[in-house]
């Protein structure tokens, strides 16, 4: 009876997977951190433990989405939208509306500078920061992060497939007396050349605009890429489990159009890479 | 806390050392590359964080152990939290639960008596199958287990105990290892586990499979 020999990974195996580059990048990124500094969004002042609320599964923001979606349609207050700053020509990246105890707040314009949206949060005095994230045509209108302080909740509002460059309706309903923290990405349909930012639930591929790409061809993948203004692009050869007799990679001359693609994903500097050879995987 | 430049070092020496046992530990345990990744940030970024709590030298591996249990154990729960720390981890791991399936593959070797003792494996409660693979994949000894799990030595004897007897009930019941692990056996050898903390023992020894 030995359980060694169940050891998914060697520690090697696993020292192997991953470049120095990176494992340099994650100890200087998590060096330049301040001690008091929780990821990304605490500061002073922030009370309590916070509760981390992401990668929810699918089937409940599915649930919720059909919940608001009849919330949304019953009669109410509007409020908004407001313009806040200087430039007040310059149209609400958000629109607030009262909902009994709550303010639903939707974004109008996904591609704005989320300092706008903070500014406009800030101006019915919510300390909340939203972004959207170039992601999968599928995600698009989806959530793909929410922290909240400790005892917050909020929901959100999805809009599924409807957030591209022109239209929107993502966005979240805030009790009125939510005075917490909270920091909430949505996804939005990427512009030509963008990458997708992955998130839980994502096929191989996705993260480059290349879902289910496994067993697809060369010409194929060239063509979704070539729709999306992706140009650079990085070829890794695979036969039968090894990248020999090119591990150092190939050039696009040496692809094959008729090769399949076995993966593909995000690189560093928006380049995507695949991972490519002459049989079908 | 020291001046900028002692904690500089002493993290970097940490993380030089344990980045590939904490990698491993994750990609161990998770299903995929993405947790794995936003796991080992989570930890090291604690690391960081609590510079002054980490144990020094052999014993700071499972400590970082321990902090990255915890991390799974709210992934699982789903609260997860993703920080760009992580991105470019995220890309290189993408993949990875992938490569961890061939390594299983070869190291099984798909004989009938380890795909039973997989099976028997599986059937363990969470924390059985903690203990014995702290021991077995990631070579800890009870003192070691003990700061993961966060409990005492004896504890950790008494669970391991537990955990051995049971596994072996396992095996026995899916008929592996042509009777060869009788129960008593095990008796013999947790009791053999209370005195002796050799490294690795528990999952070694059994030898039968």
């Amino acid at each position: 009876m030995n359980i060694e020999r169940l050891n998914p990974i060697t520690e090697e195996e696993a020292a192997a997977m991953v470049s120095r580059q990176t494992r340099d990048d994650l100890a200087e990124r998590v060096m330049k951190t301040t001690p008091d500094d929780v990821p990304t969004s605490v500061r002073p002042g922030w009370s309590g433990r916070r509760r981390l609320l992401v990668g929810i599964p699918l089937a409940v923001t599915v649930a919720t989405a059909a919940m608001i979606a009849v919330s949304v349609a019953e009669p109410d207050q509007r409020v908004g939208p407001v313009s806040v700053g200087p430039n007040r020509a310059e149209a609400a990246a958000l629109s607030f509306r009262k909902e009994g105890d709550s303010l639903v707040v939707t974004v109008n314009d996904p591609v704005a500078d989320p300092a706008r949206y903070k500014k406009e949060f800030a101006a019915y005095g919510m300390d909340i920061d939203l972004t959207l994230a170039p992601v999968s045509p599928r995600r698009a209108g989806t959530l793909v992060f929410m922290e909240t302080s400790e005892g917050g909740h909020l929901e959100t509002i999805l809009a599924e497939g409807r957030c591209g460059s022109e239209v929107c309706g993502v966005g979240v309903k805030v009790p009125m007396d939510y005075k917490g923290h909270a920091r909430i990405v949505f996804g939005r349909a990427a512009r030509p050349g963008e990458m997708y930012d992955e998130g839980p639930g994502d096929v191989p591929g996705e993260g480059v605009g290349l879902p289910d790409v496994p067993g697809h061809t060369v010409a194929e993948a060239w063509a979704v890429l070539g729709e999306r203004k992706i140009t650079r692009v990085l070829y890794r050869y695979v036969f039968r489990g090894s990248d020999r007799p090119y591990p150092d990679g190939l050039t696009r001359d040496q692809v094959k159009p008729e090769w399949y693609v076995h993966d593909a994903l995000a690189g560093t500097d928006d380049q995507v890479i695949l991972f490519v050879g002459p049989v079908k995987p | 806390m020291g001046p900028p430049d002692t904690r500089r070092h002493r993290f970097e020496e940490i993380y030089r050392t344990s980045h590939d046992a904490v990698l491993a530990y994750l990609l161990r345990r998770t299903e995929n590359g993405h947790d794995a990744a936003d796991v080992l940030a989570e930890t090291f970024l604690v690391a960081w964080r609590r510079l002054d709590d980490v144990p020094d030298g052999d014993r700071a591996r499972p400590w970082l152990f321990g902090v990255a249990r915890r991390a799974l154990a709210n992934l699982h729960r789903g609260a997860r939290r993703r920080t760009a720390l992580s991105d470019r981890l995220r890309g290189e791991l993408a993949h990875a639960h992938r490569h961890t399936e061939r390594a299983a593959d070869r190291h099984a070797e798909r004989t009938a008596d380890q795909a039973a003792v997989a099976a028997a494996f599986r059937s363990l409660p969470e924390q059985d199958r903690e203990v014995l693979a702290l021991a077995g994949w990631e070579g800890l000894d009870f003192g070691e287990i003990a700061v993961v799990l966060g409990c005492s030595r004896n504890a950790v004897r008494i669970r391991m105990y537990r955990a051995r007897r049971r596994f072996a009930r396992e095996l026995s019941a899916l008929g592996a290892l042509g009777g060869r692990e009788k129960e008593g056996e095990h008796e013999e050898e947790g009791e053999r586990l209370k005195e002796g903390d050799g490294r690795a023992a528990p999952a070694s020894k059994g030898g039968a499979a």
